[in-house]
């Protein structure tokens, strides 16, 4: 499979965003305190290429997401959103956090989603016809003849016969459910895919068609895809650069061979560790356990928020955040990148 | 992948071109017609709403109508014979023909009643749990006051205020429907909490559709369910209230007559020196078969749309 080469243009341009959950408590349901889940994030989305966005559960990557495509606010009662997620549209730039919901609307058929489970992210009372449907009425005038011949064009291209677009969701299996999915986000032709794990509840000779046919609608439309994932040789696979994130920050963001083959941050070196190789000849890096479990975004440690797992850790990391720096061609918040090269040698 | 391109192989079940979906609803109709017992109870209430109701259509002739109130002198309270099926009343009333005619209202009250809950507690609890956060609370609370209220104070409010004016029933639908609604928004509400956290919900909102279209098109069809389980076992419970409240004498008024006003009029006839039994048995009978009935056909489709008995 041929990754895009990713000299186009910036399409989305996520800048320090943060995003905050209150938690109430009491009888009165005041604020007691709030769950820092996205904690100063910035990274770009360039046209045709596909970032990775990995990283273990709960630390951020669809909180990201969904703040992405503006799918917290109304849903989430006092969350706070801040920083600026700048989407350079056909007809200029915008904001995507500072527009209300009926100004995101127009916006809504350009960036879309794919869901991660493919049970519950089609509605089982409509049909499949109906479901890819959807997206034709809300944003475009497309009279009924018009809507059935595209429906049955998106079925044809993700692999399904036109004909079953009469049929009801529970009567497909995951993989061709996971496909519809991707026909209806494809029905307005987006020029960004947020797919939140699009195949993490998929088995694994299924996933590998998914992500070609991503791979290949990629090609043919032009799509930018946000690709969330916890499977890092999924993400190596498609994704063109990774950001890996821990504790709502992200740690590293470089090109997917440069993060994937030779990561730097402490925390990218354990979790790239962790994944189990199927080639005995090869090599094995060593393998880093971390320790403990991981901080809750309640109360993250003060600077740097892998410090209490981190085996390099000093006592100027608890002072401020680390800065994203370039180390070796990618972008890595740790200074002390240096010292975990060494240990891990004198290992 | 999917393509039935394939020829039918000798033995195989041919495999029609036209490909039709199987929807949820229909699995639960198989499922339903296989409970004998809800069929039969089906069939029952069917039939006796069909039978009920003959004399409350439009165009009928006047002979049928009016059986129910045509009063016969020297005939009172006859004992059930081959002219009058179910005896007669004190006045000489055929009372087949009353039973027959007081099930029709009896049916209207308890169906429209119960729509009228449908319709509103539903939308209410739908918005309520969609929405949700403050005005989740707030709109549930108002629910809960109106629980707060004692329901019979309420309706005998209602009835006796309305009563004089009219001798339509839109006082009763009124009344039973207010207290109905509230119990059927609390459902709606509680199963929406759940709906709105699947991801086809959150899909149609990434798509762009709005608050109104995604309670209507993917909320309120999910909730079909449930809904259609809650609903027939509150046609029997209101066609109870309504008998109840005109066994009290607040409900449908002479010459109109319902199973429970029947049931009233028969309790009275009994005395010490004559027991007419027939006066009393067979409008409780009718209503009895019927509550009877409808409760079992609940049962059969609540057993029938529960996705966790599909087998």
């Amino acid at each position: 499979m041929s990754k895009t080469t990713s000299s186009g243009k910036v399409l989305l341009e996520v800048k320090n965003l943060r995003v905050r959950f209150p938690v109430q408590g009491g009888i009165m349901m005041r604020k007691v305190a709030e769950v820092k889940a996205v904690d100063g994030v910035s990274f770009t989305v360039k046209a045709r290429e596909t970032l990775g966005l990995v990283g273990e559960s709960g630390c951020g990557k669809s909180t990201t997401g969904k703040a992405l495509i503006n799918l917290l606010r109304p849903t989430v009662p006092g969350v706070i959103l801040e920083g600026q997620v700048i989407y350079h549209a056909p007809d200029g730039p915008v904001d995507l956090l500072a527009l209300s919901n009926s100004q995101m609307r127009r916006y809504r058929s350009l960036i879309q989603m794919i869901f991660q489970d493919p049970y519950s992210s089609l509605n089982p009372r409509l049909t499949v016809g109906k479901i890819i449907e959807e997206p034709l009425l809300v944003h475009t005038n497309m009279l009924a003849p018009e809507r059935n011949k595209k429906v049955k064009e998106l079925l044809v291209r993700v692999g399904l016969g036109g004909e079953q677009a009469a049929r009801y969701p529970h009567e497909f299996s995951g993989g061709q459910r996971q496909r519809i999915g991707i026909a209806r986000a494809l029905a307005t032709n987006p020029e960004i895919i947020i797919a939140d794990e699009p195949v993490s509840a998929l088995d694994v000779s299924i996933q590998a068609q998914v992500i070609n046919l991503m791979q290949e609608l990629q090609d043919e439309f032009g799509i930018a895809y946000v690709f969330i994932a916890h499977d890092l040789s999924v993400v190596e696979h498609i994704a063109d650069r990774i950001a890996v994130m821990y504790l709502g920050n992200v740690v590293e963001l470089g090109t997917s061979d440069h993060v994937y083959f030779e990561p730097q941050h402490p925390y990218s070196r354990a979790l790239l560790s962790a994944v189990p190789m199927p080639d005995p000849d090869r090599s094995r890096p060593n393998r880093i356990v971390l320790e403990g479990d991981v901080p809750t975004p309640m109360a993250k440690p003060s600077g740097c928020g892998f410090r209490t797992r981190c085996p390099i850790a000093e006592a100027s990391c608890a002072k401020d955040i680390p800065a994203l720096r370039q180390v070796k061609g990618r972008m890595v918040a740790c200074p002390l990148t240096e010292k975990m090269s060494k240990l891990l040698k004198s290992s | 992948m999917t393509k039935v391109a394939e020829k039918p192989r000798p033995g195989a079940i041919a495999q029609d071109d036209l490909v039709v979906g199987s929807s949820l609803f229909k699995d639960a109709m198989r499922r339903f017609l296989r409970n004998r017992l809800a069929v039969v109870c089906l069939v029952i209430t069917v039939l006796s709403g069909v039978i009920c109701m003959i004399p409350h259509l439009p165009g009928m002739p006047t002979s049928i109508t009016e059986a129910h109130i045509i009063t016969n002198h020297g005939q009172n309270n006859l004992g059930p014979s081959s002219e009058h099926w179910f005896g007669t009343d004190e006045l000489g009333r055929d009372l087949f023909a009353r039973v027959v005619y007081g099930g029709g209202i009896s049916f209207q009250v308890a169906f429209l009643g119960t729509m009228v809950s449908l319709i509103i507690g539903v939308t209410y609890g739908a918005f309520a749990g969609y929405l949700g956060g403050r005005i989740d609370n707030l709109m549930m609370r108002f629910v809960d006051i109106l629980y707060g209220l004692p329901f019979m104070f309420v309706v005998i409010l209602i009835m006796t205020v309305v009563k004089k004016e009219t001798n339509s029933m839109i006082p009763i639908f009124m009344a039973l429907g207010l207290v109905q609604w509230l119990t059927m928004a609390r459902i709606a509400r509680g199963q929406v909490l759940s709906l709105r956290e699947q991801e086809f919900v959150t899909a149609a909102r990434t798509i762009g559709a709005s608050t109104p279209r995604i309670i209507f098109l993917h909320i309120i069809p999910n909730l079909l369910g449930p809904i259609i389980v809650y609903t027939t076992l509150t046609i029997p419970g209101t066609m109870l209230q309504e008998s109840f409240l005109s066994f009290l004498g607040l409900g449908i008024r002479e010459p109109h007559c319902s199973w429970g006003s029947l049931a009233s009029q028969g309790i009275q006839a009994v005395s010490p020196i004559a027991s007419y039994w027939w006066q009393v048995l067979f409008p409780c009978g009718a209503l009895a078969l019927t509550l009877f009935s409808l409760n079992f056909v609940g049962d059969g489709l609540r057993d029938a749309l529960d996705p966790k008995g599909r087998q």
